[in-house]
């Protein structure tokens, strides 16, 4: 230690000063190492919610307002969800054919399949399903097809839930598909990039359908006109003034005030020329076609006599040869190469300079006809109850997953309780330290070392194929599969992977319970199993709880042994016993994971959310009971 | 307990003041009555104590037997095949002499059509020598030498070379129920051994060959109890490939349908994402146990250690899809255009790291916390820091408990499945570059058993034996991990 000797007071000052540094340095790293883990969890939840609410782009085949508007009261209603049971079972009825209205309640809330549940009497083929009381039918002889539609319709009513009739209405008279979605972040911060998104989703989609519509052998201005008139009439007048050439746009009485504003719009900000505009006002009244004549006429007076030349660049661009000419000549004072250099330009630019501006306007105005951008929560109420198709994303739902978990946990809560306590209470009550006791412990402490997938494989060999009799039910008579790949395979696979740690977390509550406690048991008389029954168990249990609990939770999120085991991810009936094939939550979650397209990826943001609340909820109840357990101890 | 003893005095206290008359024989009798109750109890007690070892046993009887049959019984049939020159097809020079250990067959430019004969993946003769191609290159082709069983030599500049193409053996003649001979089209000598099994691609039936002679194998027919079948002419053969534990631990490829029986691949894959697992998990989960067990204040740790709890909660599905929906395309971000891919180990490690580190940072700070506050008092009264207290004297004294936790965390990343079956893609794939693409043991368990698996097929017994492997690796670690704890404590 010469060095600490030999040193002066501002040399020990400063090394100290210096040790300080490090010392605070390190301390930040460690600071770090926690903000890491935190930044983490942070990011997973606001990466989860981002996807599980965001923005869609809908198209649909009819559009609801249509529908609604076909009810005897539609006003004020703009949403399908506004309406009633009632109105919704009309919809229904009204736009399927009679055939399908029926094959729809045959399927949901029908008692037999086939042709039997039209030609038995409803006794039979509704058995189970309410009629309502104020029909009167004898059930025991009337058939489902003596009913008028009215009353078939009343009766898929009260015995389907809203959010299921509201996904059949969605399903097959809407006909729903989500094209594209956005997370939430873009939602809130950047309606710019998704319009510009939307607008490339539909644009190739408007080009085909302008193409049909201006039929085999276009000219480019009809050509225009019908890409136009196909996104909204506003655009119209776009391709009007561009091409100098007159366009035929067909105003009525339900178009006529979005159109006005929109061209007004677009004449204001362009400036460009409309030589000719055939305006048809024959379907409007007269005194509406006054005061809107004038304002279309004052709107298209405007004075647009100039055009700069980038315009006149964007008019070559968007030209063909033919039309360019034209272009060049009335611009060729301005910058003639710029614009010769533009000649050629292809479909590809029309769709860029005149398609999409006038689409963006349409999407964002909600004016497009076919589909339109929405706010989706995908964490709906269909989402969890309604029967749904999982391949498709606007109408997948979780609700076998969740029957399928519920179902999956009872089997393993019935047998690995048990069990595991059991063992619990022989460890610390009753085993001597004897070799066979030791090999118990330390057996215990190896096996939940091991990794999950591995019982998924011990449950395949031996609950899935060797057992396969047991649990695919044919011994009980009750066989629903031809293989053990069941809610009762899954349970008790399960319940072996999370023993060991339920019997390891009992342990640890019983040992807490206070030696006093036995002694004073066993001194008034009382016998060994009388101490642990009456005494010690009582005094445990919410600590055997509080552990069951956690390891419980363990087994919810619980994936990679039962894909071995052989979940299935498409189930579309609700399990009612044990001896069906499953799916859980997390399966499904994994099934969306993987798959390529994003609407997915959203859906399993959405069943995230739901499997996170269960786990918070159970996890809560054990933190709620911990508490309990030593507010008594202490 | 002493309930006994204290029974066996003559007389105590409670019964004298009952006024019962208790002798010593009766006090015997009381403790000697089996209560059948209770011995019942005793046993299911002691039935569920067991359940947990027939769980062990069965799993390791399960894994045993299973990995059993894989190495002895199971089979992947693969069909014949022969290297035949192509017909028609143009010849390419030796511009310069090639010795027998040299692999570049130098050549003068290829024109299209010669290209086209000499694809990468086909063969080339050379007088008696064949010769792999791999790729090419500026001046020639890059080959295996002494390829299908020929013997490398030395080749003279101007030698001749011609593609050779890998076809299918066939049976050119048709076989009734009791026909023995199998005409093929070439010499069977070299294709076939005698005493093997084949199979023709027309049914399940299998032969075993019991003489070859020129173009013909003499068979017998319906050796297993699969009966004998008619076959048309033209049906492939097919020969089966069986798996050793040789193969099983030295080859570098696992394709089980094509008689690839490696599982190196998979281990890498396993060992590289654990691998970046812990280089995250471990400096991170040990600074932020040494941060709570050594700064943070009571109200601090008492909201930190939950946050930690929860993200010990968090199904790993629920990581998988953070691995992918937001740690895959932040890594494309970060680094240049088409180095990372839509799956990479990277992602899955990293992901993973995250996943195992509230593990690991718990494990060490119960180690940490353990250690006597004695030692800390010393260490600062002799002027210590509190990072050289910390440094130097509270994770050496806690070291044991804190290689425990790494180790754990090193089986934890072993035998996860699901993030690395979500991120690190699908595809059994020797490759050291963490952003590539590359299925592990479990993800590959997983995805194989993810479909409708058939059992006694190859893939269905072979993830018993990938399966055997990994218990294996984790049960060592396991084991290591308590012994070291045990090992290098330091009692105070």
């Amino acid at each position: 230690m010469a060095s600490l000797i030999n040193m002066t007071e501002d040399q020990h000052k400063e090394q100290l000063k210096k040790r300080h540094n490090t010392g605070a340095i390190f301390e930040n790293l460690f600071r770090v190492a926690l903000v890491v883990a935190v930044v983490a969890l942070i990011t997973l939840l606001i990466d989860v919610a981002d996807e599980a609410f965001g923005t869609v782009l809908e198209s649909f085949q009819t559009d609801p307002q249509a529908l609604i508007n076909d009810l005897e009261d539609s006003r004020g209603r703009t949403e399908l969800e506004q309406l009633s049971d009632e109105e919704l079972g009309t919809i229904l009825m009204t736009n399927l054919g009679t055939g399908e209205f029926l094959g729809l309640i045959r399927d949901n809330i029908g008692a037999v399949e086939g042709a039997a549940f039209i030609n038995e009497p409803m006794a039979v083929s509704l058995d189970g399903s309410t009629i309502p009381d104020e029909m009167e039918v004898d059930t025991e002889t009337a058939t489902i097809r003596d009913l008028s539609l009215e009353q078939q319709r009343d009766i898929l009513v009260a015995n389907a839930s809203t959010a299921n009739l509201l996904g059949w209405v969605n399903r097959f008279v809407v006909g729903i598909d989500i094209i594209d979605s956005w997370t939430l972040g873009d939602t809130l911060f950047f309606r710019g990039n998704i319009i510009e998104d939307a607008t490339n989703d539909l644009a190739d989609d408007v080009a085909a359908g302008g193409l049909e519509r201006a039929g085999e052998n276009p000219n480019r201005v009809e050509l225009e006109a019908g890409l136009a008139r196909f996104i909204g009439e506003s655009a119209a007048f776009d391709a009007a003034a561009w091409y100098d050439r007159s366009v035929d746009i067909v105003v009525s009485e339900d178009n006529y005030e979005r159109w006005i504003g929109a061209a007004s719009a677009q004449i204001d900000t362009r400036t460009a020329n409309v030589r000719e505009a055939n305006i048809n006002f024959d379907n409007l009244e007269t005194e509406v076609t006054a005061t809107l004549e004038d304002e279309i006429r004052s709107a298209l007076t405007a004075d647009m006599a100039d055009m700069p030349v980038e315009v006149a660049e964007e008019v070559a661009a968007t030209f063909a040869p033919e039309f360019a000419e034209v272009a060049i000549e009335r611009f060729q004072a301005e910058d003639p190469e710029a614009v010769s250099a533009s000649i050629g330009a292809d479909e590809e630019d029309l769709l860029e300079s005149l398609v999409k501006p006038g689409l963006a306007i349409a999407i964002d105005e909600g004016t497009y006809p076919d589909a339109s951008l929405e706010f989706r929560s995908w964490l709906n109420q269909f989402f969890l109850t309604g029967r749904g198709r999982n391949s498709i994303p606007a109408e997948a739902s979780l609700r076998t997953a969740i029957l399928g978990s519920m179902w999956v946990m009872l089997i393993t809560m019935l047998t690995s309780f048990p069990l595991g306590v059991g063992a619990a209470i022989y460890l610390e009550e009753y085993a001597d330290d004897n070799w066979l006791n030791n090999i118990i412990e330390t057996n215990i402490r190896n096996l939940s070392g091991v990794p999950s997938i591995i019982y998924g494989i011990l449950g395949l060999a031996i609950f899935v194929q060797a057992l396969a009799a047991l649990t695919s039910g044919a011994a009980f008579g009750l066989q629903e599969t031809d293989n053990g790949r069941t809610i009762l395979s899954a349970g008790l696979t399960l319940a072996l992977l999370i023993l060991p740690v339920i019997i390891i977390n009992s342990q640890e509550a019983i040992r807490a319970v206070s030696s006093d406690i036995r002694q004073a048991s066993y001194g008034l008389g009382a016998t060994k199993w009388q101490t642990i029954w009456r005494q010690i168990l009582p005094i445990a249990v919410p600590g055997i709880l509080t552990g069951t609990i956690l390891a419980f939770s363990r087994a919810v999120g619980e994936t990679a042994p039962l894909i071995v085991v052989g979940a299935a991810t498409a189930i579309n009936s609700d399990p009612t016993n044990p001896f069906k094939a499953f799916t859980v939550i997390p399966i499904q979650i994994y099934d969306w994971t993987s798959r390529p397209q994003a609407q997915f990826r959203d859906i399993a943001a959405a069943a995230i959310i739901v499997l996170l609340i269960l786990l918070i909820s159970l996890n809560t109840t054990a933190i709620l009971l911990r508490n309990r357990f030593s507010n008594r101890l202490g | 307990m002493s309930l006994d003893a204290q029974s066996s005095v003559s007389k105590t206290p409670l019964e004298r003041a009952l006024g019962r008359d208790t002798t010593t024989e009766s006090a015997e009798a009381l403790h000697r009555h089996t209560r059948v109750g209770e011995e019942v109890v005793r046993a299911i007690l002691l039935f569920c104590g067991i359940v947990s070892i027939f769980t062990t046993i069965g799993i390791v009887v399960v894994l045993g037997r299973d990995s059993l049959i894989f190495f002895t019984t199971s089979e992947a049939w693969l069909p014949t095949r022969q290297l035949v020159l192509v017909e028609d097809a143009p010849a390419i020079e030796l511009t310069e002499p090639l010795r027998a250990t040299d692999t570049l067959f130098v050549t003068a430019d290829l024109d299209e059509e010669t290209r086209r004969a000499f694809l990468p993946g086909r063969s080339l003769q050379v007088e008696e020598e064949i010769m792999f191609i791999e790729e090419r290159v500026e001046n020639g082709l890059r080959v295996t030498r002494g390829h299908a069983g020929t013997e490398a030599q030395l080749h003279d500049a101007g030698t001749v070379a011609e593609p050779m193409q890998e076809t299918q053996v066939s049976a050119v003649n048709a076989l009734g129920l009791e026909d023995t001979e199998i005409e093929i089209a070439y010499p069977a000598e070299g294709l076939f051994t005698v005493d093997q099994r084949i199979r023709l691609s027309g049914s399940d039936e299998q032969m075993r060959v019991t003489a070859i002679e020129d173009n013909l194998i003499t068979v017998e027919r319906a050796v297993t109890s699969i009966p004998a079948a008619t076959h048309e002419e033209g049906e492939n053969i097919f020969q089966p490939d069986a798996p050793t534990v040789l193969e099983f631990v030295t080859n570098f490829q696992w394709q089980p349908q094509l008689g690839e029986f490696g599982i190196i691949p998979l281990v890498t894959a396993t060992l590289m994402t654990s691998a970046i697992a812990m280089l995250v998990a471990i400096p991170l989960g040990l600074g932020a146990a040494v941060y709570l067990a050594e700064y943070a204040r009571p109200r601090v740790r008492g909201i930190l250690k939950p946050i930690m709890e929860i993200l010990a909660g968090v199904p790993t599905v629920v990581y998988g899809y953070f691995a992918i929906q937001f740690m895959t395309p932040l890594l494309q971000r970060i680094t240049p255009e088409g180095l990372v891919g839509v799956y990479n180990m990277a992602s899955a490690g990293l992901v993973m790291g995250v996943m195992i580190l509230p593990t690991v940072s718990s494990i060490s700070e119960d180690a940490l916390s353990a250690v006597p506050d004695a030692l800390r008092r010393a260490s600062y009264g002799l002027g210590a820091t509190r990072l050289e207290t910390t440094g130097k004297v509270v994770i050496p004294a806690a070291l044991s408990g804190i290689v425990a936790a790494f180790i754990l965390g090193i089986s934890r990343a072993v035998g996860e499945t699901m993030i690395v079956a979500i991120a690190a893609g699908a595809r059994p794939n020797f490759s050291l570059n963490p952003f590539d693409e590359a299925e592990t043991m479990t993800g590959h368990i997983a995805r194989i058993s993810g479909g409708d698996l058939s059992y006694n097929s190859i893939d269905y017994n072979s993830i018993f034996a990938i399966g055997l492997t990994l218990f294996i690796i984790t049960l060592i670690l396991n084991l290591v991990s308590g012994w070291v704890a045990r090992r290098f404590r330091e009692a105070y």
